[in-house]
């Protein structure tokens, strides 16, 4: 009974205490209400009627280079439109309309237009294309690209290695690889009272062109171009309640992927056994999903409290009909088990958030999550599987269904010990249990602790330091179904399943630099990853990053900043070329590091000057350690990028704008093969590293239309 | 006495020595104009004084709407005040050697304290983010609202999809140079921002992603990968970032380690995936071996994300 007396007298006092502190913390003086109808407002500059500024003018590249372009659309050598503009008209009363026409001369062009009564609804209407342009020094032997079916040349060779080939060279012609995506978006929303708000997104995301992709016919290989031509389709639709101090909110999300190249068709370049000429090779199919949620918190409660808790419900399908198992025509094979997989996933996610301040100096964070997919696709036995449309593996298999269960509760408590001093502590739990067909862990709990402190003497000095542990631990690691199932040699243990012990810490540091107007921030970080328990496969990683940013306001008209990054990920994978012991080992030790500096000047009270310059420097390092021991030529990349712009202002409505924009990439990369016959069963698209010098050079005029600008509001306060 | 009795009487006797310590410490910090009143014409006091773009482009965002009632500049509402506090003192004439009170000040160098201004924000956007906010790294790292967002300019930074990376770079440094590795998403050409796929006013995701996992955002723009898929590759549904690094590589595909080096940290199957691939395994070195130059691993088993078709199980078709 005195046991039970004092487990609620501890509690309690603890409670009694912080309600305490609680009351006293916020009981603040807040001054009377103003009477405000005499507050006129009439020096208040609101905007009156039509304002836009339009831009005109030309641009020059002057070398072609995918790299360049990809997401530039500056892909290609010659002269270029630089048209653009924005604007738009806004009432005192709270309605306007504004647009935005950007890069119109460019495979890069986007376009938008938003508008409503603010309070009242808004709308909005947008376009972008982003081109996608990844190598333009390829070279392929086949016809069709950007089709379903890619055929051999007339005339073609067939050989059992490209050395036999005899019509390769005469064959091969020059190819593009990359894709356009182009976005369609439309969103309203619309606030019925105080209270009540809708929101409907609807988002369009277009495909078309083509990206690599390799096939294989049993020991040989070749580089095709696939095509790339769909469309998804993204809708967000959302009913909210807003209290006082809580709110309600009823969601829907739904997705479609529609795919008009579910398979592709390609010719066998390679001599094989009759009715090999051709293979087929499924692409992505169609899917769709559709999910609800229901959210409600409340916020502004005792101790200044607020709860948040949500809940989700979807829907995976894919039930694209299946190709045969072979489109060899030699081959027999049993019927289908189901004409498609009827794929079915269940999604369901629930999470709670907490977080409270008690005290002015404590604060108080948690969560509890819950997430979950559920396969519930059709299994069957496929008894008829042909390997790369050459021969029966003779084998039925059993299409797996991988599912999982996720619990994830973390929380949070930092104190301010001082007015500039902060520690923290937190953690994290999670329980990962993988459900459907049997992997070779099949539940794992996460743990995560960690220390934080944060310290800021005075206003131009602040770190944050940040140090933990966390701990990934496999309920039992099964390397007997590994081996029964798969075929993995016992020792093995799959990175993403393995135990892992990690140890990290971060620092972040800002600091102004005494009395100038210099300010410098500072992150590093240092992340330790130990799989202690691994014998095959990844043993350990180790990434370190670093990174410098100083800020200098030189004067009211200039601004200068510099930065430098360095990032360096080693690991270390072990395997074993006899299925026993590791007897080999792979060590990768990849270094990235920039070093970037800008000014920006307002030289005179017409011309303005930007100036950018990026250094980018990566190299990779590969060796093999034990059998096949040897290292591998370093990867390099070099980047260096150069903007420049100027601005002069010839009248208060007009500018004239040039800009310079360098930029060189230099790459040595073993992975990638200049020539189409890499391999005797190899046959690439023979795509170069990148290596490109390009300029590009704009002249364009800017006008700016409609309401006063600035300089003329200026003007006319003077006179 | 047990050693846990013992541990409960030690916290007792803390918390009551403590407490009332931390509850005298507990003075919330206080906006430089608390209890001032306020002015007596409203933001007509304050374009007195304060003039320029810089004060002036506040007209042109949504907090300076006075056809909505919820604006600071709407009807009956406090307009500058709203924001920076009651500037009676502020405005009042300041006798000589005295130091004009101040107001409260937005942004990461100022001396308002990082609470006091996160406050003056959430007293109105509270509602919208709910304990989202309160939530996030943040707001644990004690980020203050204007140290990304300018709400005087007509266009803010962090708004704007070409422009927010550099709002977001000047704290986190490293990914700065992430993106300009040679494989990464479009990021420095301005095409993809970084809320596209991160909230930064806080979620339950982790990583603060704008969906509920890492998969569910990476589906935004691949829903292709979404499936589900005959013969599935077992962490491809589970988590993206188990093979690739979002933030950019200098691997193609935006993988974190190289094939077949990559695939062998799970797979060793007697055979071809457990052979050590070394320098002589490159085109003309002394044992060339398809499994290295161009896809390596994937020069036959392309499917890696998975395969509808029905031969597939090995991922080759």
């Amino acid at each position: 009974m005195e046991q039970q007396r004092r487990s609620h007298v501890l509690p309690l006092a603890v409670v009694a205490v912080l309600m305490t502190a609680g009351a006293a913390a916020h009981a603040q003086e807040t001054p009377a209400a103003p009477d405000t109808s005499a507050w006129a407002c009439s020096k208040c500059p609101f905007p009156r009627g039509y304002a836009a500024e339009a831009q005109l003018g030309g641009g020059y590249v002057d070398d072609a280079s995918a790299k360049f372009g990809d997401y530039t659309g500056l892909d290609e050598d010659g002269g270029y439109v630089v048209a653009g503009a924005e604007g738009g008209v806004a009432r005192e009363s709270g309605y306007r309309l504004d647009y935005s026409l950007q890069d119109l001369g460019l495979d890069s062009r986007s376009a938008a237009i938003e508008g409503g009564k603010q309070g009242a609804y808004e709308f909005g209407l947008s376009y972008d294309r982003v081109p996608h342009t990844i190598s333009d020094t390829g070279q392929t032997i086949f016809s069709g690209i950007g089709s379903t079916d890619l055929t051999l040349p007339a005339g073609w060779v067939r050989a059992g290695s490209t050395g036999g080939m005899t019509a390769l060279g005469t064959s091969l012609r020059n190819v593009d690889e990359g894709y356009d995506r182009d976005r369609y978006g439309v969103f309203g929303r619309f606030f019925l009272g105080d209270a009540w708000s809708v929101a409907l997104d609807y988002k369009r995301d277009e495909r078309s062109g083509t990206r690599h992709r390799y096939a294989a016919f049993g020991s040989a290989a070749m580089e095709l171009l696939r095509p790339v031509d769909d469309a998804t389709d993204r809708f967000n639709a959302s009913v909210r309640y807003q209290g006082a101090h809580w709110f309600a909110q009823l969601g829907y999300y739904g997705s479609i992927y529609d795919s008009q190249a579910e398979a592709f068709r390609f010719e066998n370049p390679f001599t094989g056994p009759a009715g090999a000429e051709s293979g087929l090779t499924a692409l992505e199919p169609d899917n769709s999903y559709n999910e609800f949620t229901l959210s409600t918190g409340w916020y502004g409660l005792p101790g200044n409290m607020s709860i948040t808790l949500s809940g989700a419900m979807g829907q995976g399908t894919q039930d694209s009909g299946f190709v045969g198992y072979t489109i060899n025509p030699n081959i027999a094979t049993d019927a289908l088990p189901f004409a498609n997989l009827d794929g079915d996933v269940s999604v369901t996610r629930a999470d709670l958030t907490v977080s409270a301040r008690p005290l002015d100096r404590l604060r108080l964070r948690g969560a509890v999550a819950y997430d979950e997919r559920e396969n519930e696709s059709r299994q069957g036995a496929f008894t008829s599987i042909v390997h790369t449309d050459l021969f029966p593996i003779g084998e039925d298999r059993i299409n797996p269904v991988y599912g999982f269960e996720r619990t994830r509760a973390y929380g949070m408590a930092d104190f301010d010990v001082y007015d500039d001093l902060s520690v923290g502590v937190g953690g994290e739990w999670r329980q990962t249990d993988r459900t459907g067909t049997r992997q070779e862990v099949t539940s794992e709990e996460l743990l995560d602790g960690y220390g934080r402190a944060q310290y800021r003497p005075t206003g131009w000095l602040g770190f944050v330091v940040k140090g933990g542990v966390e701990e990934r631990d496999p309920d039992n690691y099964d390397a007997a179904l590994g081996l029964a199932e798969f075929g993995q040699n016992p020792l093995m243990r799959k990175y993403n399943q393995a135990y892992r012990y990690r140890s990290y810490g971060e620092l972040l540091a800002d600091v102004a630099v005494g009395t100038l107007p210099v300010t410098l921030g500072m992150s590093v970080y240092y992340g330790d990853d130990s799989y202690l328990q691994s014998d095959l496969g990844l043993v350990s990683g180790l990434d370190r990053r670093f990174g410098i940013d100083l800020n200098w306001t030189v004067s009211e008209n200039i601004a200068a900043y510099a930065s430098a990054t360095h990032e360096k990920i080693d690991s270390k994978t072990k395997n074993s070329s006899v299925f026993g012991f590791p007897d080999w080992r792979g060590d990768y030790q990849d270094g990235y590091e920039t070093y970037g500096a800008g000014v920006t000047a307002q030289l005179t009270d017409r011309l303005r000057l930007n100036l950018d310059y990026t250094f980018g420097d990566g190299k990779t390092r590969q060796q093999i350690v034990g059998v096949a021991a040897g290292s591998f030529p370093a990867v390099e990349s070099r980047l260096s990028s150069f903007k420049a712009d100027m601005t002069y202002g010839f009248s208060p409505r007009a500018d004239v704008v040039l800009t310079w924009w360098f930029e060189s990439l230099e790459t040595s990369d073993w992975q990638f093969q200049s020539e189409p016959a890499v391999l005797p069963t190899l046959l690439g698209l023979g795509v170069d590293p990148y290596d490109y010098d390009v300029n590009y050079v704009t002249l364009s005029l800017r006008y700016r239309f409609g309401a006063a600008v600035p300089a003329e509001e200026a003007e006319e306060a003077s006179e | 006495m047990t050693p846990i009795r013992a541990f409960k009487r030690n916290v007792l006797a803390l918390a009551l020595i403590f407490g009332p310590v931390l509850a005298l410490a507990a003075v919330p910090a206080e906006a430089p104009n608390a209890g001032a009143p306020y002015s007596a014409k409203g933001a007509d006091t304050c374009l007195s004084c304060h003039e320029g773009p810089e004060v002036n482009d506040v007209f042109h965002t949504a907090h300076a709407q006075p056809g909505d009632a919820r604006s600071p500049f709407g009807k009956g509402q406090l307009q500058c005040e709203a924001c920076h506090g009651p500037g009676g003192n502020h405005a009042k004439r300041v006798k000589k050697g005295e130091t004009r009170p101040s107001m409260i000040r937005f942004g990461r160098d100022v001396e308002t304290p990082v609470a006091v201004q996160n406050s003056m924000c959430l007293g109105c956007h509270e509602r919208a983010q709910a304990a989202g906010w309160h939530i996030g790294p943040h707001d644990a790292n004690k980020v203050s609202c204007a140290a990304c967002h300018d709400s005087h300019q007509a266009k803010d930074a962090v708004l704007a999809r070409a422009t927010q990376p550099d709002v977001c770079f000047t704290c986190h440094v490293a990914e700065r140079g992430q993106f300009t590795k040679p494989f990464s998403h479009p990021v420095r050409q301005g095409k993809l921002g970084c809320s596209d796929c991160h909230d930064p006013h806080g979620t339950t995701a982790e990583k603060q992603l704008v969906r509920a996992t890492i998969n569910e955002t990476c589906y935004e723009c691949h829903a292709e990968k979404r499936g589900p898929l005959l013969w599935e590759h077992e962490p491809v549904a589970e988590n993206c970032d188990d093979c690739h690094a979002p933030h950019g590589s200098t691997n193609p595909g935006m993988v974190k380690l190289r094939g077949p080096l990559l695939c062998q940290s799970c797979h060793s199957q007697q055979g071809h995936p457990s052979f050590a691939y070394g320098p002589q395994s490159l085109p003309g070195g002394s044992s060339p071996a398809m499994a290295v130059p161009l896809g390596n691993c994937m020069n036959c088993h392309s499917q890696v994300h998975g395969s509808n078709h029905p031969s597939g199980s090995t991922l080759t078709r």
